[in-house]
């Protein structure tokens, strides 16, 4: 096992490396530079994986439906409820500028070619970057391999559910084994007023983890509560990295990790909060 | 109708078996097809109509056109790679951004034909491009040209670009300070 200092980056911070203009991406390099080592977990790699696959499976669907580079972005942009426009993560108005003076129909094509190399070898291209993943849950769906039926066309997304391949996957005995840390979790959680509605669906599982561990798989763990799994998975980590700061607050707080957070503007300077600076210690 | 027996022109012997019939194939070339067939058996050999002769001389003809255009990629391949090596080995940054431009002219062409390769090959070659122009080619690094040269020698020309040569190569591109996913990056939003 390597040692000196090290980080956890969590899903956010993973996409953005991969995804992101790059002056973000210059921004996180030099910030992981600092350290020996950099892990994430397999939880992060099945989240990469359900929001970043699906939504290029997305896309390639709409540039085959439309057949038009330019209409796809317009749809995008006007259809797609605000929400969930700000959650994509593909950009794909860069083609236009990389491949400038280039045709509607062009762009098409090279806009499919450059999602369907994601679809295939993103995976492997973020565990690649990752450098260190720990065992965590050992998600199976993690490493369950994305299916092309047809190039260009047609792709088979992995399940998304743990309920769905509970024999195969090893989740809930990584939960059973976490069971202390998930009744100080709780009793943390009991205590926080005002809680997001994710911490709150964290409260609640852990109530009924306890209660009965062993039926945790129905409860779909990775999809229904994966800030929890991942801040359990990052527990012995020292520092921990991301962009969604809400829930990470209380997780750090209560695992005892500095949390390093990572503006959406680069230009913005992190914040760092140190064990010793946590202004909303419980 | 009487027919006698007679030989084709590879001295088998030809006879009428059945009444003959003729047939005019509309069906699989149009209503206007000017071609008829009639039926023969050939003594030790399977019935052959003589469409099918057609289309085998056509379907030959093809594969000749096929075979020309192949070369052609091979021939824009070998191309790109000695432009490629030469340009890993140039420091004057005149002569760089020369050969720089001759290699994107090489992968312009070649992306003319990417249809003719499998799509992994096609793939490869657009992420390439894409490559080429996040750089000034005035400054290209030596990492990045030895970059290039290996996916380009090394992937880019083989006769198969496998699943795992694109994450190999992915891998090289980004070592060697390219950013591959470059054309699909930025703020969504944007």
């Amino acid at each position: 096992m390597p040692s000196g200092t090290a980080i956890f980056t969590d899903t956010s911070i993973e996409v953005a490396r991969l995804l992101r203009e790059p002056e973000m991406k210059k921004a996180i390099e030099q910030r992981l530079a600092s350290y020996n080592i950099t892990v994430s977990s397999p939880v992060v790699i099945q989240e990469f994986k359900r929001r970043v696959i699906t939504e290029a499976v997305y896309l390639i669907n709409l540039l085959n439906a439309k057949g038009s580079y330019e209409k796809v972005i317009r749809h995008v942009t006007n259809v797609l409820p605000a929400q969930w426009n700000r959650k994509r993560q593909i950009c794909l108005g860069m083609l236009h500028e990389i491949f400038e003076n280039k045709d509607d129909l062009e762009l098409t094509e090279r806009a499919k070619r450059y999602l369907r190399t994601l679809i295939k070898f993103g995976v492997s291209a973020l565990k690649r970057k990752i450098g260190h993943v720990v065992s965590g849950t050992g998600c199976y769906l993690s490493n369950y391999p994305v299916k092309e039926i047809k190039p260009y066309k047609r792709y088979g997304l992995a399940k998304k559910k743990c309920s769905e391949v509970y024999s195969l996957c090893p989740v809930a005995d990584f939960l059973k084994e976490k069971i202390e840390l998930c009744k100080q979790l709780l009793k943390s959680l009991s205590n926080l007023p005002n809680k997001t509605e994710e911490l709150e669906n964290a409260c609640k599982f852990l109530q009924e983890l306890i209660a009965n561990p062993d039926i945790i798989h129905q409860k779909d763990p990775c999809l229904s509560v994966g800030d929890l799994l991942i801040a359990l998975e990052s527990h012995g980590i020292p520092d921990f990295y991301t962009m969604n700061y809400k829930e990470s607050f209380f997780f750090c707080d209560v695992l005892d990790q500095n949390l390093i957070i990572r503006p959406n503007n680069p230009e913005s300077t992190e914040t760092i909060y140190s064990n010793n600076s946590k202004p909303w210690s419980l | 109708m009487n027919f006698s027996k007679s030989t084709d022109s590879e001295g088998i012997i030809i006879q009428q078996t059945e009444t003959p019939v003729l047939i005019k194939h509309t069906e699989d070339q149009g209503a206007r097809s000017p071609y008829y067939s009639l039926y023969y058996d050939k003594t030790g050999t399977e019935l052959e109509p003589s469409h099918h002769k057609r289309a085998k001389a056509l379907s030959n003809k093809e594969l000749f056109q096929q075979i020309s255009i192949s070369e052609k990629v091979n021939r824009l391949l070998r191309n790109a790679s000695d432009t490629v090596v030469n340009l890993a080995s140039i420091e004057d940054p005149i002569e760089q951004t020369n050969l720089a431009f001759a290699f994107k002219h090489c992968l312009e062409e070649l992306w003319e034909n990417r249809n003719l390769r499998e799509a992994n090959w096609g793939d490869l070659l657009n992420i390439l491009q894409a490559v080429l122009a996040q750089v000034e080619f005035e400054i290209f690094s030596g990492s990045q040209k030895l970059g290039i040269k290996k996916v380009v020698t090394e992937y880019l020309c083989k006769a198969e670009v496998t699943d795992s040569d694109m994450e190999d190569a992915l891998g090289i591109l980004s070592e060697a300070g390219f950013d591959p996913w470059r054309g699909i990056s930025g703020k969504p939003q944007d």
